[in-house]
C-alpha cells in the first residue's frame, strides 16, 4: 500500500502528531482575561426562559373563572375538530412531487426529532429520548421518516456511519434500525435523498475517501451500489418515474459538470458542457423535463441556467439589472417559479436578495427579501419560502405573494440537518 | 474528570471551573487553529476569541453534553473569519516544529508527517479547513457544512478536492528520507 492509499486511513494519526504540542503559552492571559469579565446573563438568552416547573407552578395557582373555562371548552372543541381533520388528511399519502398541503416541519434540537407547527409556532417532541437523533429527513408522501441515531452522550461531531440510520412513521412510531450492513472501505455517511415511492432511499457515504451512491431498500435494509467510477457530489432522482439520476461530478482533470444516468447504473452521459472547478447547485424541475443549476461563466459572474432533459437545450436566465450573480435555483413544487439567489459582489461579505425568476427567461421576475440565511426551502404547497437564518439558526417563513416575513418561533440546532417540511396530501 | 458537571459550575459564573475546562481543551483548540490558519499568530487570536465568547456565552448553552461540540463551532466560526480578514494582507507562514523532542519518531513517520505537512500547505484555506474539521476534530461532513455555512455537496466536493491535490502533492514530491524541517518560513 503506498504513502497517497493510506492518506485517508492515516489522516487523523498523523494531523494529531502534526499538531502535537505543549499546552500553548497564552494560556495564562485568557484566563486573566475571563476572570475580569462578567458572563452574559442567562435571561438574555431566550430559549432559557421560563423552566418548565415554574411554568406550571403559575398555571396552578390561578384560579379559572366560570366564563373562561366556557371558552377554553369552545376552544378544545375546535381544536379537536382541526385534528379530527387533519387526522383525515393524513390517512392518505402524499404524491411524490408537485404542490402538496403544508405538514408540519421537522427538525433536531437537543438530540430530539421534533415536530414544529408553522401556523402555531408551537411545537413538541416526535423522536425523544436519551439517544441523539438527528438529520430528520422525512419521505415524499409525508409518512416516514429518516433519521440518524447515536449513542446517549455522543457529541454532535461525532461522525454517523449507515449503522445510524434509522427509520419511524411521521407519528414518531415504529422506530427500528434500517441498515448495518456497511461497504468495504466505507466511513462517514454524507447525504439521503428519499425516491418518490418511498420504498428506496438514495445514500451518499464516502468509500475508500470518495463520496459514492448507494440505494437502499426500505423494507429489509439490503444496499445496492450505483457503480458510476467517479465521485458523485449531490445527486437527485428524475420525477416522474425515478428511473434516472442526475448528479454533479468530477472529470480526470477536475473539472466539474452535471451527468445523468439511469438508476440502475450504467454509463453516465453528460448534461453540461464542463462547468470549471468551482461548486455549484442544481434542481431538477417537478415535472422531471428540465435541471436548473448555476455556474460561473469566463467573466466570473454566477449565472442560473436551465438544461432540457431531453434536447440537452441549455439556456442562461436574463440577469436582473444590477445584479452580478444570480445562483441557488430551487423550483416551486407547480414548477412555475425558480427561487433564486442574487448579488453584486460576492467578494466579501456577501448580501443575498431572494427573488423569483420564469424558468422561461420571460419575465425579469420579482426580489422578495434580502437576507444572509444559507439554507432555504420552498413550502410544500408552494405558498411561501422556509429560511434558517444564519446568526441563530431561527426559522422564517417568507410569504411568496407578498414577499412578507415572519418568524416561525422555533429553531434547529446547528448541525443537526436542515428542517424538513412534511407533505400532505391536497 | 467530570466535564459535564465543569461546564455546569462554569455556566454558574465558576471561574475555576472554566479555567479547568479551558486547560482540557485549550491544546487541541490551538492545534485544530494552526491546522486550519498556518499560522500561530492568526491561530493564537482565535483561540482567545473562541474561548472569551465561550466564557461570555456560557449561561446560553442548554446541554452541557454538548459543550465540546459547541467550542468546536465556535473556534471553526473564529478561524474563517480571521482567515477572511487576513486574505486583505500578505503574511508570511511559519510552519510548525515537526521533530518535537521525546517523540517516538521512526523515520517513516517523520517523512510522512512532512510529506502532509507540505500537502497541507498547499491547500487554500477553505480545502484545509474541511480536512482539518473531519479528520482531526472529527466531525461528520454534515456538520462540517453547517459550521462552515456551506451546502453537504460543497463540503463533499471540497473533501474530495483536498484529498485528491494532497494525493498529486505526495506523488509528486516523494518524501526525503530522514529529513525533517527544523521550522521555517515558507
Amino acid at each position: 500500500m503506498t504513502w497517497e492509499q493510506r492518506l485517508e486511513r492515516d489522516l487523523p494519526e498523523l494531523l494529531e502528531q502534526l499538531g502535537m504540542g505543549p499546552s500553548p503559552d497564552y494560556r495564562d492571559d485568557i484566563v486573566h482575561r475571563t476572570a475580569a469579565m462578567h458572563q452574559r446573563p442567562a435571561w438574555t438568552f431566550p430559549e432559557r426562559w421560563l423552566p418548565m416547573d415554574t411554568t406550571a407552578a403559575r398555571g396552578a395557582a390561578t384560579p379559572l373563572r366560570p366564563i373562561l373555562i366556557v371558552v377554553l371548552i369552545a376552544l378544545a372543541i375546535v381544536a379537536a375538530a382541526v385534528v379530527a381533520g387533519n387526522k383525515f388528511r393524513e390517512s392518505r399519502p402524499a404524491p411524490p412531487y408537485g404542490p402538496a398541503a403544508n405538514g408540519q416541519i421537522a427538525y433536531s434540537i437537543d438530540g430530539d426529532i421534533r415536530l414544529g407547527d408553522p401556523s402555531s409556532g408551537t411545537s413538541r417532541v416526535l423522536i425523544g429520548g436519551p439517544t441523539m437523533d438527528t438529520y430528520p429527513y422525512l419521505s415524499l408522501d409525508g409518512e416516514s421518516l429518516l433519521f440518524v441515531r447515536q449513542a446517549e452522550g455522543t457529541p454532535i461531531g461525532a461522525p454517523a456511519t449507515v449503522a445510524d440510520l434509522y427509520l419511524a412513521d411521521a407519528r414518531g412510531g415504529d422506530i427500528r434500525r434500517l441498515t448495518g450492513q456497511t461497504l468495504a472501505g466505507e466511513t462517514t455517511v454524507v447525504d439521503a435523498v428519499w425516491r418518490g415511492d418511498s420504498e428506496a432511499i438514495l445514500l451518499t457515504s464516502m468509500i475508500d475517501g470518495r463520496p459514492e451512491l448507494t440505494t437502499v431498500d426500505v423494507a429489509d435494509g439490503s444496499r445496492r451500489r450505483v457503480d458510476l467510477g467517479r465521485p458523485v457530489f449531490d445527486a437527485s432522482f428524475v420525477p416522474p418515474d425515478d428511473r434516472r439520476i442526475v448528479f454533479r461530478s468530477v472529470d480526470a482533470t477536475g473539472v466539474q459538470g452535471l451527468y445523468v444516468v439511469d438508476a440502475d447504473a450504467g454509463e453516465p452521459s453528460a448534461l453540461t458542457d464542463p462547468l470549471g472547478t468551482e461548486d455549484f447547485e442544481f434542481a431538477v424541475s417537478p415535472e422531471g423535463r428540465s435541471v436548473a443549476y448555476s455556474a460561473t461563466d469566463a467573466s466570473g459572474t454566477h449565472q442560473t441556467h436551465v438544461v432540457d432533459l431531453r434536447s440537452g437545450v441549455d439556456r442562461i436566465l436574463p440577469l436582473a439589472e444590477g445584479a452580478l450573480h444570480q445562483g441557488l435555483p430551487a423550483w416551486s413544487p407547480d414548477g412555475r417559479w425558480l427561487l433564486v439567489g442574487r448579488a453584486r459582489d460576492i467578494s466579501g461579505p456577501v448580501e443575498v436578495v431572494l427573488a423569483l425568476i420564469s424558468p422561461d427567461g420571460a419575465e425579469p421576475g420579482r426580489s422578495l427579501e434580502a437576507l444572509d440565511s444559507g439554507e432555504r426551502s420552498w413550502a410544500p404547497d408552494g405558498s411561501g419560502i422556509l429560511v434558517v437564518r444564519r446568526n441563530d439558526h431561527a426559522l422564517d417563513l417568507i410569504t411568496a405573494l407578498a414577499g412578507t416575513k415572519r418568524s416561525l418561533g422555533f429553531a434547529p440546532d446547528s448541525g443537526t440537518g436542515a428542517p424538513d417540511w412534511q407533505r400532505l396530501a391536497p | 474528570v467530570d466535564q459535564r458537571g465543569l461546564v455546569e459550575r462554569a455556566r454558574e459564573g465558576d471561574h475555576d471551573a472554566f479555567t479547568l475546562l479551558v486547560d482540557l481543551s485549550i491544546a487541541r483548540l490551538d492545534t485544530a487553529a494552526r491546522l486550519v490558519l498556518r499560522d500561530r499568530e492568526l491561530a493564537r487570536d482565535a483561540v482567545q476569541e473562541t474561548l472569551i465568547r465561550a466564557w461570555r456565552d456560557l449561561p446560553g448553552l442548554r446541554d452541557p453534553a454538548r459543550f465540546d461540540a459547541w467550542l468546536h463551532r465556535l473556534t471553526v466560526n473564529a478561524c474563517l473569519d480571521l482567515a477572511r480578514r487576513r486574505r486583505r494582507r500578505v503574511i508570511e507562514v511559519e510552519l510548525p516544529r515537526i521533530d518535537l523532542p521525546g517523540l517516538p519518531d521512526p523515520s517513516g513517520e517523520l517523512a510522512d508527517r512532512q510529506l502532509l505537512d507540505e500537502a497541507l500547505r498547499r491547500l487554500d484555506d477553505r480545502h484545509r479547513a474541511v480536512v482539518v474539521l473531519h479528520y482531526y476534530l472529527g466531525m461528520p461532513l454534515p456538520e462540517v457544512a453547517a459550521a462552515l455555512r456551506i451546502p453537504a455537496g460543497t463540503a463533499k466536493s471540497r473533501l474530495h478536492y483536498a484529498l485528491a491535490s494532497m494525493r498529486a502533492a505526495v506523488a509528486a514530491d516523494p518524501p526525503a528520507a530522514n529529513t525533517a524541517p527544523e521550522g521555517q518560513l515558507a
